[in-house]
This record gives C-alpha cells, sequence and structure tokens, in this order.
C-alpha cells in the first residue's frame, strides 16, 4: 500500500514538471540541452523513488540473516604452543559415535587416523571391525563383505545423498571432515550452534514446517533440531556430562578431524622459527667478516703536483 | 426439532471456539501439572550440581543490570507482538514485526558475559 502512494505521489509530480517545462519550451526558442536535464532528473527521481519505495518493503541485511555471531570461547588449542586436548578429542569422538553419526558422515577421515590421537590401536582396530565394508568379489563374482580394517575411512550413515535427504525431509546433514574450517568462526560456531537453541524462538518469527530456531545460523531456521542434552551420553571417564561438555567435546574432535596436523603444524613451525631466526643472526655475524674488507677500506685522492 | 438446533449450534461453536477439555477433566489435568512442577522443581533443587555449566553462567548474567535491561525490551517486544498477533487481519499485514534484533542483542550481552569465564568450568 506505501510503496503504491509513493509511487503515485512520484508518478504526479514528475507530470506536472514535463507539462511545465513543456510550455516554457514552447515560449521561448527550444533548448535541447533543457529536455536533456529534466529528462535525466525525471529519470533520477523516479528511480530514487522506486527504490525508496521497494527498500521499504525489502528484507535484506537484517540481523537475522546473518545469524548471531558466536562468542569466543577459550579453546585449549589456542595460542602459539597450545596442542588439542586430546582426552577431549577422546570423549568428542564417542559424542560424535553416539550422537552425530546417525545423521552426519566423516568421509575423509580413515580410522588410522585416529591411533595415537584419541585411541589406542587395538581399541581402533575393534571399531574399525564393528562396520562391514565391500570386499574383492569371490571366484564366482559374487560381492562379498569383510569388517572394516585400520586403513578404511569412518562409514557415513548413508549410501549417497537422496538417501540422506530422504532421511532427513530434503535437509542434507553436511560431512562434518572439514566443517570447523567450512564455517566462519571455526569451533566457535560450531559450540554456540550447538549449545545455542532456544527454548522458543524470538516472539514474531514464522519457521517452515518442521524447521527449529537457532539464532547463530544464518537465516535462523536450522533442519537440524538441538541433539545435546545433560546426561545424554556417559563418558568412560567420568566426567559429567553436561550440554556443554558434550559440544565443547565434539567441536574438539570435529576440530581434529578438520585440522588433524594441527600440533604437528605448531611443532614443525616452532622448529623452523628457531632455526630459520638462528641462521639470519649467523648471517648477520658472517657477514661482519665478509664485508670487512670492504667496508674498512678507504679511498683517497691524491692530486698530482701541479708543474711549474 | 430442538435438540438437533441445539446439535448444529453445538457443531458450529466447535468450529469457532478452541477445544476445551470438561470441567473434570481439567481439575485432574491441573492437579496433575502442578504435580509434576513440584516435582521437576525438587528435582531441579536435587540436581543443581549437574546443571549446564553455560546456562547457569547465562543466567547470572542474565540477573546483571544491563542484562535485566536487555531482557526487559525482549519482553516488551514480545509482548508488543503478541497484542498484533491478536489484532484482526494480522495474516494480511504486508510487515510483520519480529524480536530477532532484541533477541540478538540480549543473547549477544549473555554470550560476551559468559563465554570467557565458561571453560574454566569445564573439563
Amino acid at each position: 500500500m506505501f510503496s503504491k502512494s509513493i509511487f503515485n505521489r512520484v508518478a504526479s509530480k514528475a507530470a506536472a514538471r514535463t507539462m511545465a517545462t513543456a510550455a516554457g519550451t514552447s515560449a521561448k526558442a527550444a533548448s535541447s540541452s533543457k529536455f536533456l536535464i529534466t529528462g535525466a532528473a525525471l529519470a533520477g527521481v523516479t528511480a530514487s523513488g522506486l527504490l525508496y519505495a521497494d527498500s521499504l518493503t525489502a528484507n535484506a541485511m537484517t540481523a537475522a540473516e546473518h545469524g548471531l555471531h558466536s562468542p569466543e570461547f577459550d579453546w585449549p588449542q589456542n595460542g602459539p604452543f597450545e596442542t588439542f586436548d586430546h582426552a577431549s578429542i577422546r570423549r568428542g569422538y564417542q559424542v560424535y559415535r553416539e550422537v552425530c553419526a546417525a545423521c552426519h558422515s566423516l568421509d575423509r577421515v580413515a580410522w588410522r587416523t585416529l591411533v595415537g590421537v584419541s585411541h589406542t590401536n587395538s581399541e581402533v582396530k575393534a571399531m574399525a571391525e564393528e562396520f562391514e565394508y565391500d570386499d574383492e568379489p569371490d571366484d564366482d563374482g559374487n560381492p562379498k563383505k569383510r569388517p572394516g580394517k585400520l586403513a578404511d575411512n569412518i562409514p557415513g550413515p548413508y549410501p549417497n545423498e537422496q538417501a540422506a535427504r530422504a532421511a532427513n525431509q530434503g535437509a542434507l546433514p553436511p560431512d562434518l571432515s572439514l566443517i570447523v574450517k567450512a564455517r566462519h568462526g571455526g569451533s566457535d560456531y560450531i559450540f554456540s550452534l550447538l549449545t545455542g537453541y532456544p527454548e522458543e524462538p524470538p516472539e514474531g518469527v514464522v519457521l517452515p514446517v518442521g524447521a527449529n530456531y537457532n539464532p547463530y545460523f544464518p537465516g535462523g531456521s536450522i533442519a537440524m533440531g538441538r541433539v545435546l542434552f545433560d546426561d545424554l551420553v556417559e563418558y568412560e571417564d567420568g566426567t559429567p556430562a553436561t550440554t556443554s561438555q558434550m559440544a565443547k567435546d565434539v567441536t574438539q574432535f570435529l576440530n581434529w578431524a578438520s585440522e588433524p596436523e594441527h600440533d604437528e603444524r605448531k611443532r614443525q613451525g616452532l622448529k623452523a622459527i628457531i632455526i630459520l631466526s638462528s641462521l639470519y643472526l649467523l648471517s648477520v655475524w658472517v657477514k661482519k667478516f665478509k664485508w670487512a674488507g670492504i667496508k674498512t677500506r678507504k679511498f683517497t685522492f691524491t692530486p698530482p703536483k701541479p708543474r711549474k | 426439532m430442538l435438540s438437533s438446533i441445539i446439535d448444529y449450534v453445538e457443531e458450529l461453536k466447535d468450529q469457532f471456539v478452541p477445544y476445551v477439555a470438561k470441567a473434570e477433566d481439567d481439575v485432574e489435568d491441573s492437579n496433575d501439572a502442578d504435580e509434576d512442577e513440584d516435582e521437576d522443581d525438587e528435582d531441579d533443587e536435587d540436581e543443581d550440581e549437574a546443571k549446564d555449566q553455560y546456562d547457569e553462567l547465562k543466567e547470572e548474567c542474565l540477573n546483571t543490570e544491563k542484562g535485566k535491561e536487555l531482557h526487559h525490551h525482549y519482553l516488551e517486544c514480545a509482548e508488543r507482538v503478541q497484542k498484533q498477533k491478536e489484532q484482526p487481519g494480522y495474516e494480511d499485514l504486508e510487515h510483520k514485526e519480529d524480536c530477532v534484533e532484541e533477541f540478538f542483542h540480549l543473547q549477544h550481552y549473555l554470550d560476551s558475559c559468559a563465554a570467557p569465564r565458561l571453560f574454566s568450568k569445564l573439563k
């Protein structure tokens, strides 16, 4: 309604102006530059009127559209010399296995990468053997199955994307292998998302059928519901499984899955800095000797004695 | 004849008036609900230690001066929107207000207040 009335007002003003200018030009000698200016002014006024009218109803650049920014948490790996908390990674794998793995795959992570990080060799072997993988066909060409090995990748819950969508009302649960790197805010965002489901969406928010409200998710309407509740899993090390504890652990695990080289990278970086800076200082020291002859030489000019 | 008319009117009424349980059921339900709530309260008191650390911190932050102020703004907005919803012709409104911004302001404050202290409470 409002936009229409504005448009009408702009149009009638414009019409009045054109009539005035038309009368003026018939009286005086026609000047084409006047027409041009009036035309440009008209076009400008109409365009800004339309844009303004559109801006009244346009639903862009709202806070909801961008999602709430997650706060920064004190992650164990923050800081140049800090590593992941590996006990937390181990608990996080448990949360992933018991909660997230029902919908989310972890395609790019192989069982062997867990060895020495969160679990021992025999533990990981036992975990892999619980899953069946395609084997070479037998002599008659019949497909065979075999238990998993360390070299296999962690299997996902669905055989393909279509199956995943069909099981989740059309929403595709993203693969979590690189999710911490794939989202703005990284670990902070994942943690906030997992713990940030309000009991009720803000008043006036209309959600599509089957959607849930989460302020951190851009747009606010997310297909995944709240999954972490207090005491959902029972940790083997006796840590109280509160929602935020589980969210922290599983985020730490996912961060490791995204950056398995993290701890080694920091170690290598430290080594590189130590070696390169000592080599640099050495080169500065050596330079003194290399340049000593040049720096200490002296040019003298003795003019020839004038002939008498 | 009369009974059929009464039935018809009843039916009409059912169409427009939201369904309400019978008085007897109502009493029982409310009793049950009260009991449930009582039990819940007791449980909460018993399990105070097992409460989520983040929720506890956020609650603490909500009770600070700024938290109260922001919460008040949100509640005010919620009330306003609730009133608008009750107005006739709400469905046809071109612009419907929501309280996302007020909610974000409150939540952002709670986050910035609770987040730095949370991880020292987690293992």
